[in-house]
């Protein structure tokens, strides 16, 4: 897996590439803290690459969340989902609670 | 047409992505689709990461290993993970809350939720001093059920009113439906005699044990009688460790049972 960061002026955007599981998901979850920690509270994670994620990636993705929800007008987005991840998300039913765009625009614009 | 892999790894995290490429590799084998292979690769990941982390790293275990073995049939793969770290039955698990508020939302059990959700069946042992977990998924979603599959055993009258039942194989909580079914089918018509003929059991686990309870008290209310032949001396120590061969009568054979149940 790997994680390319970059600031756009609406909200950071967070490309991850390959595989997310509980060998990696930490990584995952300490690029997202880090840009928390320095301010950056309008992220959006771009999963098109990522073509597999289990639960551990799922908790990375929930405890962003909490953090950045924290300040006013904070959040992670999610955008481009492949089908079977948004099924994972889905599943574990937490579709109701990320705000999710089909595109990576859509989901900077949406800040 | 059934074909079967295994897999020994340590019970590692980054030896569980090995597990998921075995699983995912099999699966594809199988037939599965797309969706399908993420399931079984997405089940086996979940598990094998929970006894890793709970399992064994939580007790300090760090040589642990865990075993997967895929076995494929035309319509379904059955996937079996055996580790030896302490017994944890999650079947016991309360569901994460799936509605809250994200505040409500707690991180623990989301795993074993979803290897519940993607698979079609799955049975969690403790066996031999292993946890045992069997997940089944069909081929083609939706053709499961568990209905479908569920054959009685065979059941014959010894004598006037006096039924034999020969269940065979393993008698669990994935089989103890079987028996309850061929139970069921004898109440169903009054039978209130009965035995059951162990010759053919070669292991018994509480699951299976649950259903002969259940059935002794209903025979017991009707006035009938009941019997267990047989017993292999695995199957007979289940009884006398759980102390329950006090609640049954055993017997040797077949005979002795019907000798019995006749002189009551």
């Amino acid at each position: 897996m790997d994680i390319n960061i970059s600031g756009m002026k609406r909200a950071t955007l967070v490309e991850v590439n390959g595989r997310v599981d509980s060998t990696n998901a930490t990584q995952l979850g300490d690029a997202l803290s880090q840009q928390l920690d320095a301010g950056h509270q309008m992220l959006v994670v771009d999963l098109s690459s990522v073509e597999y994620m289990s639960s551990a990636g799922l908790r990375e993705l929930v405890s962003a969340l909490k953090k950045a929800r924290k300040t006013a007008g904070g959040d992670v987005r999610l955008a481009a989902l492949s089908p079977r991840v948004k099924e994972v998300l889905e599943l574990a039913g937490l579709d109701t609670i990320f705000h999710i765009y089909p595109t990576q625009v859509e989901a900077v614009g949406s800040f | 047409m059934s074909e079967e892999r295994r897999l020994i790894v340590p019970a590692v995290l980054s030896e569980v992505t090995r597990a998921c490429s075995f699983v995912e590799e099999a699966a594809q084998a199988a037939g599965f689709d797309e969706r399908g292979v993420y399931h079984c690769q997405l089940a086996v990941d979940e598990w094998c990461t929970n006894i890793v982390q709970h399992g064994y790293e939580a007790h300090g275990e760090d040589d642990g290993i865990i075993e997967v073995n895929c076995q494929s049939e035309a319509d379904r793969m059955t996937i079996t993970i055996i580790d030896d770290s302490p017994p944890f039955d999650p079947t016991l698990l309360a569901d994460p809350n799936m509605n809250g508020s994200i505040e409500e939302r707690q991180p623990g059990g989301l795993g074993w939720y979803l290897v519940k959700k993607i698979m079609d069946r799955v049975v969690y042992e403790y066996v031999d001093r292993h946890n045992r977990l069997e997940m089944v998924k069909m081929i083609h979603p939706g053709t499961y059920s568990l209905r479908a599959h569920q054959v009685t055993y065979p059941a014959h009258e010894l004598r006037g009113h006096l039924w034999v039942i020969t269940p065979n194989g393993r008698l669990d909580s994935a089989t103890g439906p079987v028996l309850e079914a061929t139970l069921n089918a004898q109440f169903d018509l009054k039978h209130y005699r009965m035995i059951v003929d162990f010759s053919e059991v070669s292991y018994l686990s509480s699951g299976g044990l649950k259903v002969l309870l259940a059935a002794s008290k209903k025979i017991r209310n009707q006035h009938g009688a009941l019997a267990l032949a047989a017993l292999t001396p695995r199957v007979c120590e289940v009884f006398t460790i759980s102390g329950f061969d006090a609640l049954f009568q055993i017997t040797e054979t077949v005979q002795d049972a019907a000798a019995l149940l006749t002189r009551d």
